[in-house]
């Protein structure tokens, strides 16, 4: 009944168009403090400073300091001229084949997942330099917004990840290991969008093809080389046990600074305050929400749902890999009507203590979870990177809507090929850590 | 602009200034953390400090991304009610807002006087000090939605 009021409450705060972390905290606060939720016996002051500890205790964590350093690092990359860079020097390598450039803004994208840690900023980097530079080639318009916010969403599967630092912080789950589950996954995402946008172009005739050349290849090595660097540095840390996953956000940082500023000279000082606010603001929107969960999430807890889906799912009697199919098809529904990172931290609690029943261990269904929810970044009504394309392209929605279900489509193969091959997302951790 | 709107808009200013100032001493204290811990001398407080850092950004930071989101005006399926309708279904979401944060704001500073009884693990601070953000930071919230409110109720003010 409470949980039942308090998601009713969630959802019509959302729909009324309440910002997430106070549709989210507002029923979660009101049913902690009304009459007759708790027992008599406990005291309204009492109930109030629990919900200072836990706004406090839902952020107060040095793995979740990595939010905004990866943000950070991704707005300074994204300033600093990285984009041409890495799209010339993919182009390079892949414009030979049909649908050249294509395949060269998701090797592009890939590499700049290897610094920065969100699927929003991956898109708006590369959707600036690469929308019009597609469209230049003969490409559509609503394709080249489609594949860019597509290839966007690899920016939260290939690691550093934002989703999957606050999936590790939720669970005590390595967030390195998650990192390393997620390289693999991403690869093949990277790799079926390449392999999507070839056939479409090569059906379609979109783009042209450039003549392979080894010089090429070397002088946009040269320049784009620092750029290269940063995901080496960034995964090498942390995958080589070098430095934690905060510090090689904060190594990020200066690392970005240095090719911006002193390699590149396309960021000057004076535009560090804003930048510094910028990221720290989303930053803030996504803490927020952590500490506005908490409290949600604790009040979920008490009424003991995770022990009432248990027996829910037990009663269907179901194999786990029926069990898996069911709450990734959930996972799906969820991530096309709220926002993926609220998706994520209001799930986590209630879903990671089911793994036993999936058939999978907990790092395995954290990167399954922030795949699935990668895959509603690309979905309306609230797909994070289907609008920022948008925004950039200048589209309306339902044109690049439309244009990017070849894409939704080849990412679902893709989950389903990671949620019953567990080699995929659990091989590469295992060499690494065990 | 009514007075409460220029106090809002100062106030923001006021935060966006503090969250580059916090935002930069977090990337100095954690590099200085690896290159400490490198050099053979880790750092005992670098941690605690940047957590509390953490916990300044979270809830200052998310004052200036309301301030930014300006709630004035229904979005979601809300958009389509009548005017004078959205208004009143606004206006009854601000109280809540209010509300929320008046209490977040009275228990807050209730517990961060109760905290004084505490000292962090490393500095040896009051764990006042870090939990007081929390009741600031809903002060803050209480003035940006006040001067919402007072564009709701008058939005043929241009200023507003």
């Amino acid at each position: 009944m409470i949980v039942g009021l308090l998601f009713a409450g969630l959802f019509l705060l959302i729909a009324l168009g309440l910002p997430i972390a106070l549709a989210i905290g507002l029923p979660a606060i009101g049913m902690i403090l009304a009459p007759g939720v708790f027992p008599p016996g406990v005291d309204t002051a009492g109930l109030g400073q629990t919900i200072i500890q836990l706004l406090f205790a839902g952020v107060d964590s040095f793995d979740l300091l990595a939010v905004p350093l990866f943000m950070l690092a991704g707005s300074i990359m994204e300033r600093g001229g990285i984009s041409r860079q890495l799209i010339d020097f993919s182009n390079s390598l892949v414009g030979w084949m049909p649908g050249g450039l294509a395949c060269a803004v998701v090797v592009a994208s890939m590499f700049f997942a290897g610094i920065s840690g969100s699927a929003a900023a991956d898109t708006a980097a590369m959707g600036a330099v690469a929308i019009p530079a597609m469209v230049r080639q003969g490409y559509p318009a609503a394709f080249s917004a489609a594949l860019v916010a597509a290839s966007g969403a690899i920016g939260v599967i290939i690691p550093p990840s934002i989703p999957m630092v606050i999936f590790g912080f939720l669970t005590n789950v390595s967030i390195a290991e998650l990192f390393a589950g997620g390289m693999l996954v991403g690869l093949l995402f990277g790799l079926s969008f390449m392999a999507l946008s070839v056939w479409m172009s090569a059906r379609h005739g979109y783009g042209k093809r450039l003549p392979f050349s080894l010089r090429n290849v070397l002088r946009a090595l040269r320049e784009a080389i620092w750029a290269l660097g940063a995901p080496v540095i960034v995964l090498g840390g942390i995958l080589g046990g070098i430095v934690t996953v905060t510090e090689a956000a904060a190594l990020a940082v200066f690392y970005a600074l240095l090719v911006a500023m002193l390699v590149n000279r396309q960021l000057r000082w004076r535009e560090l305050p804003g930048l510094l606010v910028e990221s720290q603001v989303i930053a803030a929107t996504i803490l927020f929400i952590i500490a506005m969960a908490k409290v949600f999430t604790w009040l979920v807890a008490m009424q003991q749902t995770t022990t009432m889906i248990q027996g829910a799912l037990a009663a269907l009697a179901l194999p786990p890999a029926g069990v898996l199919l069911l709450v990734m098809l959930a996972l799906l529904v969820i991530g096309c009507v709220i926002e993926t990172t609220a998706a994520l931290i209001l799930l986590v609690p209630v879903l990671a203590p089911l793994t036993g029943m999936m058939g999978v261990d907990a790092m395995h269904f954290g990167v399954l979870m922030v795949v699935n929810l990668a895959i509603g970044m690309l979905t309306p009504p609230v797909g994070i990177c289907l609008f920022v394309a948008c925004g950039v392209a200048k589209l309306p929605l339902g044109e690049v809507g439309r244009a990017i279900l070849p894409f939704v489509g080849t990412a679902l193969a893709v989950l389903m090929v990671a949620s019953y091959w567990s080699p995929l997302i659990t091989w590469l951790p295992g060499l690494i850590y065990r | 602009m009514s007075a409460l709107q220029r106090a809002s808009q100062r106030l923001n200013a006021l935060m966006e200034k503090l969250l580059i100032v916090i935002g930069a001493a977090i990337c100095l204290i954690l590099f200085a953390q690896v290159a400490f811990r490198y050099a053979g001398a880790s750092l005992g407080w670098s941690e605690e400090v940047a957590r509390h850092l953490l916990v300044a950004i979270t809830f200052l930071g998310g004052t200036v991304a309301y301030k930014r989101a300006s709630f004035i005006g229904l979005r979601g399926f809300g958009h389509r009610f009548g005017a004078g309708f959205q208004r009143a279904v606004v206006l009854a979401l601000q109280w809540l807002t209010l509300a929320c944060f008046a209490l977040i704001a009275w228990f807050g500073a209730v517990y961060a006087v109760k905290a004084a009884e505490h000292s962090s693990a490393s500095l040896q601070i009051p764990m006042s000090i870090p939990y007081a953000v929390i009741p600031l930071a809903a002060l803050v919230f209480i003035v940006h939605v006040l001067a919402d409110m007072g564009a709701t109720r008058r939005p043929q003010d241009p200023a507003g």
